[in-house]
């Protein structure tokens, strides 16, 4: 009897047996107290009633607990009606819930807003928060006494009136001082948009639906150098960063990619070629992206690029990327060969099937099993709601995905395994993480476009860890770009502190590290912006430390400010 | 195909019924039906050879009578001359255009021979008649799948399913649109099911294993690819399937000895070469890679992937500004193909403007406005567009004096429309009248500043007044493919010194003027006349 080729494939391929996770993603949105709802458009019939929804999480308050601030948006006929968009900040509360404190923090109506990162501009120790907007960018100074001031003008900040998207600090020049990168996406104007469905570019799948990015104009990019004093300097041109060809920007995150101890920068940009600026450490950059194989997918194809998430995720001493994109279009997992070679290993990892379906926006490489590797999960929603209409079977709502690491360069997609909620189908866009409740759980915050947000936190993890949250002394004061090396059972761990990231998004700047069974770590060492190494020695697991440059591990009142925000 | 004995009756019951449908109203013409069953009865009594005889008897006396006609393809199809019983078919359905028999020979013979149209004329045609017959509905949906008509030849092998409600072969088609179509998930399901009832179907394993590329199964394409290529070696397509999927796998050195069999049997093949360029590359064979990407640029410069990948050997190597130069290659053709659709003056519907163009030929010019006002509903409609769409079609056709009649009233309408100062303006140019033309190029602009087609232009204008700086700026903001406003810019940037930016835009030219010798000739003529030898060179012997 003739073989059938079923046959030929359980009795001959190397097929891996199912992964199996006890992780378990809890929902506690509804016990959090939280009620935000992100305004939007049921039709979205223009490109940015679909872009926003990014959020960061920040401890405002220098209390140890992560705060979280939510972005806040219009529909274009609430703008045009003059309407204020509407952010929220929620203050941790220690017991699993949070306080609306938006108000009270001054933090309400920065702008119709897109994102949000971290830096401490001004060196106090007090985070401080951008927001980037249709519209430009609005930063706040963090007061020190629970509240914010808008000093996006004095600054030096307030000439930009293009549509700002992704946005990071970074010390790039070494001086200890965050400056920072903002990049911008298309250039409309409310009184003047394209119509819904008008032209080639306004139609997907045959059906009309809100027309852009393609066939819009772009707009150039900032870097703002930090002056020290309060304001910034526009150095975009001299920098060779200020986008000429004003490609679409999303993301952007500072990195040192090439591991020289000068900061690189790397930025998104929608359905065109990615940005990967080399820093010479003269104080300009030239974007090696293509060359280095990351400006396109492995066919040479430029994809959307709209999330990015950056992790060590095979023990190498080098981030790799992972981007999240369009349907029809996988998640990119770029893997840093080393010596600025990237190497698209999304098929030969597994996650290209699972990801190709959905339009992925939040992202991010955290180790929620505690196991010593890192995860990987991608948050999605369709950018048009019509498409409900198409034939194709497309939903304007999807589903969430979660890829636990196999430790051997591949990840299996267990979505389905780790609790309803990541079926859950929502229009999801910024995704961030973080130890919300310090007990060494990590916890997703999920802005959605439509809504209310979501909160995840993990359970079902039995394995040790530990954190650390950084404080920057001869380096810029939160340790932007410090890295942490822990060696633990012979298996040793890198991760750094990064401002931005996921989709237009802040991650906590703590720095997580799951331990398996390891009940403490052999050695423990801080690679400080300056490339400085400070040697922490052995540490016990199932702590979070605090660490300030040069003194060590150190009590957490001693790396939080003392005195009120400096002006 | 159906089997000859069934084609037989057929065809015999309707030469049968052909000869009395004829009803011969004369003794002679009886006497000619006499004949053709003479001929007939030799057919059925095995003796083709003088049948054919026979029929040809009647026909070189009687050349249009479509009774021998379809007997003599019947004979000619039976001794296997397959072309020549089509023609016979084809020249009897002239005469009985709606033989349902002949519209079903003459249909598939057409699919056959690749005339698809035609084929999905027939075949429709014939359904009218027979619209439960299971082998014209699964060759119409194959037509219709050829012509990428997709959802159609979903549809028509539907119905196919619908008659032939257990045969594998139309399950195997069914799975085979489902991929074609993108549903890859539910593809695999019905290929597998085909493949349980008939492990012997043609080109099962190469189909479930396309399916299951495109599902991203990459391991089980594999196996299906690999027992494709076992059942039948010489398989091209199986070969390319599964170098595709080792690529995947990143298994490079299998794809490489893959990609080197291809070549073997044509040296010449693109996506081979390019394959295995890769392969190359992966596996650190640096130089080797970079050989075969230039000797395949060389003969396909439009090749875009061919420079990205350079661009990375280069990076490898070390030579950052090769790396750099060609990431900006890739970089630009990459671009010029994403602008392509915005890039169109008229963005219109084909279907639309070819349908105005027959109306307008035949001096509708209602019935033309018509169909772009219909084309053009809901919110996108604007008083003005539809005026401009005929104008713009006038001109297109070589009629300026209506074109502008149309364009300047579309203006009138709606001062802002889209194009239409653009396409007065490039008439002004024609007629040498520059400012002019720049008045309307700027008007366009003032009312649309990223109108591609009027930045092209008026930087054509800027050249043309030797302001360099301001050209190149137009030039490129507009995005144009237009080899002549390429070369253009290219010498612009001579003329400001940028040489590498100049050498740049004369490969994007290689690639856009390949089939235009004029545009080439003046291209050398401009790098040889700025010193660049070596790259005139090397674009004068592209495709030699």
């Amino acid at each position: 009897m003739q073989r059938s080729v079923f046959h030929v494939q359980e009795d001959k391929l190397p097929k891996r047996p199912p992964v199996k996770t006890d992780l378990r993603f809890e929902d506690i949105t509804a016990s959090t107290g939280i009620h935000y709802v992100h305004d939007s458009s049921p039709d979205a019939k223009y490109i940015m009633e679909s872009m926003s929804g990014g959020l960061a999480l920040i401890d405002y308050d220098r209390d140890g607990w992560p705060d979280i601030f939510f972005t806040g948006a219009l529909t274009v006929q609430e703008a045009l009606a003059g309407k204020k968009a509407q952010s929220a900040l929620y203050h941790n509360n220690h017991d699993g819930t949070f306080t609306d404190v938006t108000e009270k923090a001054g933090v309400a109506n920065p702008c119709w807003a897109n994102g949000a990162v971290v830096g401490d501009y001004n060196n106090d120790g007090w985070p401080d928060m951008l927001v980037t907007c249709f519209g430009g960018v609005v930063l706040y100074r963090n007061n020190g006494d629970g509240t914010f001031t808008d000093v996006t003008k004095e600054a030096g900040l307030g000439g930009d009136h293009m549509w700002a998207a992704g946005a990071s600090f970074g010390d790039y020049d070494g001086d200890g001082w965050a400056d920072l990168f903002v990049d911008h996406y298309v250039d409309l104007n409310l009184q003047d948009l394209p119509k819904f469905g008008s032209e080639k570019t306004c139609k997907f799948r045959g059906i009309d639906v809100q027309c852009g990015p393609a066939g819009l104009p772009g707009s150039p990019d900032n870097l703002y150098h930090n002056n020290h004093d309060g304001t910034f300097t526009d150095v975009s041109k001299q920098a060779g960063v200020d986008d000429a060809q004003h490609l679409y920007g999303l993301t952007a995150i500072w990195e040192d990619f090439d591991n020289t101890g000068k900061l690189d920068l790397f930025v998104c940009n929608d359905g065109q070629p990615n940005y990967l600026y080399i820093n010479d450490g003269h104080g300009h950059f030239t974007d090696q992206a293509l060359m280095s194989g990351v400006a396109a997918d492995q066919n040479g194809n430029f994809q959307a690029n709209m999330g990015l998430a950056f992790g060590d995720f095979l023990h190498t001493g080098k981030m790799s990327i992972a981007i999240s994109h369009f349907s029809d279009q996988y998640m990119a997992l770029y893997q840093n060969d080393g010596e600025l070679n990237f190497s698209d290993i999304s098929d030969v990892a597994g996650i290209t099937k699972a990801t190709n379906p959905y339009v992925g926006w939040g992202d991010g490489f955290f180790d929620f099993e505690n196991s010593g590797w890192l995860d990987l999960f991608v948050v999605d929603g369709h950018v048009y709601p019509q498409v409900e209409n198409d034939s194709a079977g497309d939903k304007y709502k999807e589903p969430k995905l979660f890829f636990v690491n196999n430790h051997d360069g591949t990840f299996a997609e267990v979505s389905d395994q780790v609790g309803p909620a990541f079926k859950e189908m929502q229009v999801s866009r910024g995704a961030v993480v973080g130890d919300l409740f310090n007990d060494g759980r990590l916890c997703i915050v999920v802005e959605n476009l439509v809504g209310g947000p979501m909160i995840v936190c993990a359970r079902g993890v039995k394995n040790h860890w530990m954190e650390f949250e950084l404080r920057g002394e001869q380096s810029n004061r939160l340790a932007l770009n410090a890295r942490v090396r822990v060696t633990a059972a012979g298996m040793t761990q890198l991760n750094e502190v990064h401002s931005g990231g996921s989709y237009l998004s802040q991650h906590d700047l703590r720095l997580h590290f799951g331990l398996a069974g390891a009940d403490h770590a052999d050695k423990v060492e801080v690679i400080w912006p300056n490339g400085k190494v400070e040697n922490l020695g052995a540490l016990k697991a199932d702590q979070i430390y605090s660490v300030s440059e040069g003194k060590g591990v150190v009590p957490h009142d001693e790396i939080v400010p003392k005195t009120k925000a400096r002006r | 195909m159906r089997a000859q004995s069934t084609s037989l009756m057929v065809l015999l019951a309707l030469v049968a019924m052909g000869s009395a449908a004829q009803q011969p109203a004369t003794q002679a013409a009886a006497a000619l039906s006499h004949e053709l069953h003479e001929a007939l009865s030799l057919a059925e009594h095995g003796q083709p050879r003088q049948a054919y005889e026979k029929v040809n008897e009647i026909l070189s006396a009687h050349p249009n009578y479509a009774s021998a006609l379809k007997l003599k393809g019947m004979l000619l199809e039976g001794a296997g001359r397959g072309e020549e019983a089509n023609a016979s078919y084809a020249a009897a359905l002239k005469i009985t255009p709606n033989d349902p028999d002949l519209l079903y020979k003459v249909g598939v013979y057409q699919l056959i021979k690749g005339d698809r149209r035609e084929a999905i004329q027939l075949l429709e045609h014939y359904l009218k008649y027979e619209p439960k017959d299971g082998d014209a509905l699964f060759y119409l949906a194959q037509a219709y799948h050829l012509t990428g008509q997709n959802d159609a030849a979903l549809k028509a092998i539907k119905a196919c399913m619908e008659v032939k409600k257990d045969d594998p072969q139309v399950w195997q088609k069914y799975g085979e649109l489902l991929s074609g179509t993108g549903d890859n998930e539910n593809a695999v399901v019905w290929l597998g099911k085909a493949y349980k009832a008939d492990a012997s179907l043609n080109r099962i394993q190469y189909d479930l294993g396309v399916a299951s590329f495109y599902t991203m199964d990459f391991d089980g394409a594999k196996a299906y690819a690999q027992k494709a290529l076992a059942d039948n070696p010489n398989d091209r397509s199986s070969l390319e399937l599964l170098a595709a999927i080792e690529v995947k796998l990143a298994e490079w050195d299998d794809a490489r000895q893959s990609y080197e069999k291809l070549l073997v049997e044509n040296a010449k093949d693109v996506p081979s070469q390019l394959g295995l360029g890769h392969c190359e590359l992966e596996l650190k064979h640096t130089q080797r890679a970079i050989d075969i990407f230039r000797s395949l640029l060389q003969q396909d410069p439009s090749v875009a992937l061919a420079h990205y990948y350079l661009s990375r050997a280069y990076a490898a190597l070390g030579d950052s500004a090769q790396a750099q130069y060609e990431a900006e290659l890739h970089r630009k053709l990459m671009d010029a193909t994403s602008f392509e659709a915005t890039a169109l003056g008229v963005e219109q519907d084909r279907a639309a403007w070819e349908q105005a163009k027959k109306l307008l030929a035949a001096g509708n010019e209602d019935g033309a406005l018509r169909v772009f006002k219909e084309s053009e509903s809901g919110l996108h409609a604007t008083p003005g567009r539809p005026y401009f769409m005929v104008g713009a079609l006038y001109m297109y056709l070589g009629e300026p004096e209506k074109g502008l009649k149309y364009l300047k009233k579309s203006l009138q309408l709606e001062p802002k429309v889209r194009g239409a100062h653009t396409y007065i303006g490039i008439y002004d140019l024609q007629q040498g009248r520059l400012d002019e033309a720049e008045a309307e190029f700027k008007a366009e602009l003032a009312n649309d500043p990223n109108y591609l087609n009027a930045s092209a232009e008026l930087g054509s204008i800027r050249y043309r007044q030797k302001k360099w700086n301001e050209a190149i700026e137009l030039l490129v903001k507009s995005h144009t493919r237009t080899p002549g406003l390429l070369i253009e810019l290219c010498d612009a940037y001579f003329k400001t010194g940028k040489a590498q930016d100049a050498k740049m835009t004369a490969e994007v030219i290689m690639v856009y003027a390949k089939d235009d010798q004029s545009a080439i000739d003046d291209l050398l003529s401009l790098l040889r006349a700025n010193g660049q030898e070596e790259l005139a060179g090397r674009i004068a012997g592209v495709g030699r």
